[in-house]
């Protein structure tokens, strides 16, 4: 759902992986700043936006959040739809979670556009005593699947935005022409309500 | 439970905690020898208490030798940190007196089920939380969302069982959930949308031939999304205020339908709705255009509250008959506007009040004019499969909880007939009301009718319609001699439901007959060769249970109409019947109409 626009462009991210991972909070610390220890599992959002800007490009995310439907395996198809990016997150203390990560990717593989730029993100890069992946080991995956990987740390904001940074270079600089429909929700001015019409 | 059983073993000394819907919580005292007689308290708030992160905490109760003490620590128990200012203060019941108390700890572990604990932190003071003003509180702790039940199990009571995800019954999940009712949500199959699903060309064909290969010349599989239900929405309808209510309409995005048609003796015209297009129909001769130009002008300047816009007439007493005929129309003029204006199924409506049809047709007419297309309807990208997708979204980020792929789904009464709870795979998840549809309680439906329609898969637009990539023409009854509508609708590519260049067209109607087939005929005549044909006949049921004695709710199946005002009605009676109050869209009426300035 990337749009070109007058250098801004909005692009759909999504996020997945297991409970527990540290979804929420990666994208807390990368639209907010902040961090909770205990951050509560998500409700009551449906997704947050944050702009970066990148060479003479602002892109606009529009991060989406999986509200508890991968507990199930219940995730809509509509969540992948006209994704342009997506993270998939694992506990670097937690196998299990870096073995359900590989789920997901391959999830993403069939249902997610072919040109999506993935990534795989190693959280809770502070508790390295506790570590049960080796980054080397998520390289050598990540690469074999063509996602780039990064380690990160929503508490002390590791890489964070770097992670984001590196999502929004590596979307393409064209992106094919979605297609745009009418936004009920936003209140168009009547020439932008007009325009939107254009490609019915 | 299995917690609970052990927080019931006799001699655990520390207090215990029953949550509200029969959980279980343990609460235990962090600071030894703070004794307390063993205590049950009800944590109201505990569906709202909860937090993902999962430590192994050293603690003092590894000291407590006694049997649940070390179950807490024992084993693979999460130990959860709540935020502090959350719980103020916890009630319980002191279970030698009898007597209710509340307590304030400094610190306690909640252990919710045999797989998690979680410890608390708060200061003291304040009063015990119920959950919505948890809810609130932690609302406000985080923009991204606060915390969700995070251990759910089947095994717990909900306040409402939510079965098969067709769009009806995932509006009311995503409402229910929006008013903090506690919803889990299963379906039988492992996709979302049930009877309304959109389905991908392998779907198509594995539903209807048994196999899911289908022809290659049709192009790629996942490029198709074939409405099971085809229908359009109403720009200013109630499914769009709905939508916009519940802001559900950021996860989707809709264009506009290219042509509303209306079919007069063997030909389709346009419909006019305004003065102006009346003007220009070649649907009506000159001087029947002049009498249904006096009539639209009527129409669009009446207004309850003004008087002098009546002309005279108190249409909450006149009939639509006698409307049409102190304007002169004629019976075709009367045909268009009752069936493709109006959208009224038969013509029961003409002996009815004229106020609601002239309600409807104002309606079509601001529809129209809302995103100024060539039809007053707009669809949803990538199929009508979206529109329960995104409620179920919404009841999720509320708390709902979400199965698919769920056998069975056997509702279960009590000796008196109550539904008391569902059971799926040998689990019983217990809930004081069920929702669902027709085809989870078959034994509290009855049939009522039966839907004939024709699924057509074609290269080329439907003939005589202006080229358009998406259109609904209606046959109004009287053009065949019949007593219901026959109802055409295309969709394409340009709606992001079939690979470029292919049409999507639907034929149906309700079947009056025992050769229903036959039925379509006129209909599917208008639509010029196709590539494939699928004829599905399916029978609609409507409840038939006393819903205040079995607590079921039990939705209509779909009718033939390529329109939602039906559906939408039965949701919000449903809603009505379930909550006991009415959905209050007169804010979001005119929010929608500010939007079309």
């Amino acid at each position: 759902m990337a749009t070109v626009g007058t250098n801004q462009r909005q692009a759909k991210l999504v996020l997945l992986g297991d409970m527990g991972a540290g979804k929420s909070s990666l994208v807390l610390r990368f639209t907010k700043g902040q961090f909770f220890d205990y951050q509560e599992s998500t409700i009551g959002a449906a997704f947050l936006t944050q702009t970066l800007a990148v060479n003479d490009t602002t892109i606009k995310f529009e991060i989406w959040d999986t509200a508890g439907q991968e507990r199930y395996h219940s995730l809509a198809p509509m969540y992948y739809r006209g994704a342009a990016a997506a993270i998939i997150v694992y506990d670097i203390t937690n196998p299990d979670s870096f073995t359900r990560a590989k789920k997901w990717v391959q999830e993403l593989q069939s249902q997610g556009s072919s040109n999506l730029v993935m990534a795989l993100a190693g959280n809770k890069a502070d508790l390295e005593a506790k570590r049960s992946t080796k980054p080397e080991e998520a390289q050598a995956y990540a690469e074999e699947n063509g996602l780039f990987f990064m380690e990160t740390s929503a508490k002390t904001a590791q890489n964070v935005n770097e992670l984001f940074y590196e999502i929004a270079k590596r979307l393409p600089k064209l992106q094919p022409a979605g297609q745009q429909g009418i936004s009920l929700s936003e209140r168009p001015a009547p020439a932008a309500a007009k325009s939107s019409m254009c490609c019915a | 439970m299995p917690y609970l059983s052990q927080g019931e073993d006799s001699g655990n000394r520390r207090p215990d905690c029953r949550l509200a819907g029969q959980q279980a919580a343990t609460v235990c005292r962090g600071k030894k020898g703070e004794e307390q007689a063993r205590n049950r308290a009800t944590l109201s708030s505990l569906q709202a208490v909860e937090v993902l992160e999962t430590r192994e905490e050293p603690s003092e109760e590894e000291n407590e030798k006694d049997g649940s003490g070390q179950a807490c620590l024992a084993s693979s128990h999460s130990l959860l940190y709540l935020k502090g200012a959350l719980i103020p203060s916890l009630e319980y019941t002191d279970e030698h007196t009898g007597q209710a108390r509340s307590r304030r700890w400094n610190r306690y572990w909640i252990r919710i089920s045999s797989h998690a604990a979680r410890s608390v932190d708060y200061p003291r003071g304040g009063s015990l939380v119920d959950r919505q003003d948890l809810v609130e509180r932690v609302s406000g702790v985080s923009e991204f969302g606060f915390s969700r039940r995070w251990n759910v199990i089947m095994d717990e009571e909900y306040d409402v069982i939510v079965l098969g995800t067709g769009l009806k019954e995932c509006i009311l999940s995503g409402l229910l959930s929006v008013d903090r009712m506690k919803v889990l949500h299963m379906d039988r199959n492992d996709y979302y949308g049930g009877a309304s699903a959109s389905l991908t060309l392998n779907q198509l064909w594995q539903k209807f031939h048994g196999t899911d290969k289908p022809p290659a010349s049709l192009g790629s599989t996942r490029d198709y999304n074939v409405d099971l239900i085809p229908k359009f929405m109403m720009a200013n309808g109630t499914l769009v205020r709905v939508l916009i209510h519940t802001d559900v309409t950021k996860y989707l995005s809709f264009k506009a339908v290219d042509g509303s048609y209306v079919f007069k003796q063997g030909k389709v015209y346009k419909v006019p709705a305004t003065d102006v297009e009346a003007l220009k129909s070649p649907l009506m001769g000159l001087f029947e255009k002049r009498r249904a130009r006096k009539f639209f002008i009527y129409v669009q300047d009446y207004e309850e509250s003004e008087p002098k816009t009546h002309d005279g007439l108190d249409l909450r007493r006149v009939t639509a008959k006698e409307l049409f005929a102190k304007f002169g129309l004629e019976e075709n003029t009367i045909d268009f506007i009752g069936h493709a204006l109006a959208l009224h199924r038969d013509d029961a409506y003409l002996s009815q009040p004229a106020y609601e049809t002239v309600l409807k047709v104002k309606l079509y007419a601001e529809s129209l004019a809302r995103f100024a297309g060539g039809s007053p309807y707009i669809y949803p990208l990538y199929g009508l499969g979206e529109l329960p997708q995104a409620f179920a979204r919404l009841s999720a980020v509320y708390g709902g909880t979400y199965m698919l792929a769920k056998p069975d789904c056997k509702v279960e009464f009590d000796e008196m007939g109550k539904a008391i709870g569902v059971t799926s795979e040998g689990e019983t998840a217990k809930a004081k009301k069920i929702v669902c549809d027709p085809s989870y309680l078959p034994n509290k439906v009855k049939k009522v009718g039966k839907v004939v329609r024709a699924i057509c898969i074609m290269s080329h637009p439907i003939p005589d319609t202006n080229d358009s990539q998406s259109v609904q023409i209606i046959v109004p009854q009287k053009q065949l001699g019949r007593k219901s509508d026959v109802y055409v609708f295309c969709c394409s590519f340009s709606h992001n439901v079939a690979p470029k260049g292919k049409y999507i067209a639907f034929v149906s109607t309700e079947a009056e007959t025992d050769r229903p087939e036959e039925e379509l005929r006129a209909g599917l005549r208008l639509l010029g060769p196709v590539d494939e044909q699928i004829i599905d006949v399916y029978d609609r049921y409507e409840p038939v249970n006393e819903e205040s004695l079995d607590n079921c709710y039990i939705s209509k199946s779909y009718d033939p109409t390529t329109h939602f005002e039906t559906t939408i009605a039965d949701v919000l009676q449903m809603y009505t019947r379930i909550t006991g109050k009415e959905l209050d869209l007169s804010v979001d009426l005119s929010a929608a109409s500010a939007a079309e300035e």
